[in-house]
Formats: C-alpha cells, structure tokens, sequence
C-alpha cells in the first residue's frame, strides 16, 4: 500500500493514480490538445509544462534532502534516488528542450498573429511530452522496481 | 470531496506520525524507521500532488472560460521560471558512493 501511495504520489505518472480526482485531472492534463490551435492552446502547452516541472522539482528536493548515504540506507529512498545525478541531467536536458520549444511556439504566434501557428504548437507540445516522459520514466520507473 | 482538505488533513497526519518515528529511541525500531521514510516519501508526494493541482485547475479553466487574463499569464511564467531555476540549480558537489 505504502508503496503504491509513493509510485502514484511520486511518480506524476500522469494518469497512474486513475480512479481518484487528481488522476482524473492529471488525464485531462496529459489528454491531447485537440482543439484548433488558438491562443489559449499555448496557454494549455505551458501549463501541462508547469505541472511536469513541479513533478522534476519534487524529484530535485527529495533526492538531495539527505546525504547520499542517508539516502541509500533508506528502503524506501534508495531505488528513487541511486542515480539522482544522471536522471537530473536527463530531465533537464529534456526541459530545455521542451522549453526552447515553447519559447519558439510564443514568439511565433506573436510574431504571425494571422498564420496558423499547428506547427509550432504541436512540436511544442510533443517536445512537453517527451519532458514529462523523461521525469515519469527515468524517476517513477526506478521507483517501480 | 475536498481534495485539498483531504490533502491537507493527510500532510498533518503524516507530519505527526513522522515525528513520531523520528523520535530517538523509536527511531531504533527497524519498522519506524521505515515508516518515516515512507512518510518522507509521501509528504513529498502530497506536496507534488498540492503544486500540480494548481496546474491542472488552471488548464480545466481554459476549457470553460478560453483565454487567461494577464495576470494569469504572468503568475504561470513567474512559476515556470521559479521551477526552471530549480532544477538547474548546480547540484551539490558528488558525495562519496554516488555514481556520475
């Protein structure tokens, strides 16, 4: 039980938690932007990034909230935290990435408020995606072992 | 269901269980010992959870009421930022045992 609290809390697999109110909303968060691209779907991009690094901020606190060492004899810790330094490089590899993207999508969209911006929206949107899978499946599938 | 006050009501019981199990003398017991950690864990995965439901209030209200002010633009990029400064924080110096 404890450690499917921790996987469903830890992970922000996205949509682990089903059956509960935040893996209803977390579902809406990762379900596909759909919509014709508008102004708002940038918005939409952003936030479903913002919530993807809260989850790589999380990570950040809790594996160097102790010594390494504290963090190895911990049972529960340990299989989160053994390679904090390379999972920390692949998830901020992949912020910038998605970051850049979105930067890109933004200064479109201001830049040729008149030209459909699908392009630009969906490679930001996909570059998020990637972000959210490398905080899911380098943090949360470690945690899963 | 109030999920924030759930949330809430579940982070206080948590803190004090934790500080029991942090206890010295308690915190001999292997079982307490493993119990602080997995409430450590837990707390953190409600503090997560706390942070990400902002997030996902925000985008639900994209669906009902299109577009957000410019406030709403600015406290989004302000926090982006914040997370972002976070994250690429220079992490603390390598501690021995730990792999690259």
């Amino acid at each position: 039980m404890k450690r499917l609290v921790l996987v469903c809390a830890l992970t922000l697999s996205l949509g682990g938690c089903a059956g509960t109110q935040v893996g209803d909303a977390l579902r809406v968060a990762t379900s596909t932007v759909t919509n014709p691209v508008k102004e708002v779907n940038i918005y939409q991009v952003k936030t479903v990034y913002a919530a993807v690094l809260e989850a790589a901020a999380s990570y950040r606190d809790y594996c160097w909230s102790k010594p390494f060492a504290a963090l190895m004899a911990d049972p529960i810790a340990k299989p989160i935290c053994e390679h904090r330094r390379a999972v920390n490089r692949a998830i901020n590899k992949a912020d910038d990435r998605a970051y850049d993207a979105i930067t890109r999508a933004e200064t479109f969209i201001r830049n040729n408020p008149t030209i459909s911006a699908v392009s630009v929206v969906r490679e930001a949107w996909a570059a998020v995606q990637d972000f959210q899978g490398t905080a899911t499946n380098t943090a949360v599938a470690i945690a899963a072992k | 269901m109030d999920f924030k006050a759930l949330l809430d009501a579940f982070g206080n019981v948590a803190s004090v269980v934790k500080t029991i199990a942090d206890t010295p003398g308690i915190n001999m017991i292997p079982y307490a010992s493993t119990v602080s950690s997995a409430v450590s864990a837990i707390q953190a995965g409600i503090k997560l959870g706390e942070n990400v439901t902002t997030q996902i209030n925000a985008l639900r209200d994209t669906f009902a009421n299109g577009v957000p002010d410019q406030a709403q633009l600015d406290a989004l990029d302000a926090r982006i930022a914040t997370l972002r400064a976070k994250i690429h924080a220079p992490l603390p110096p390598k501690e021995e045992g730990e792999e690259d």
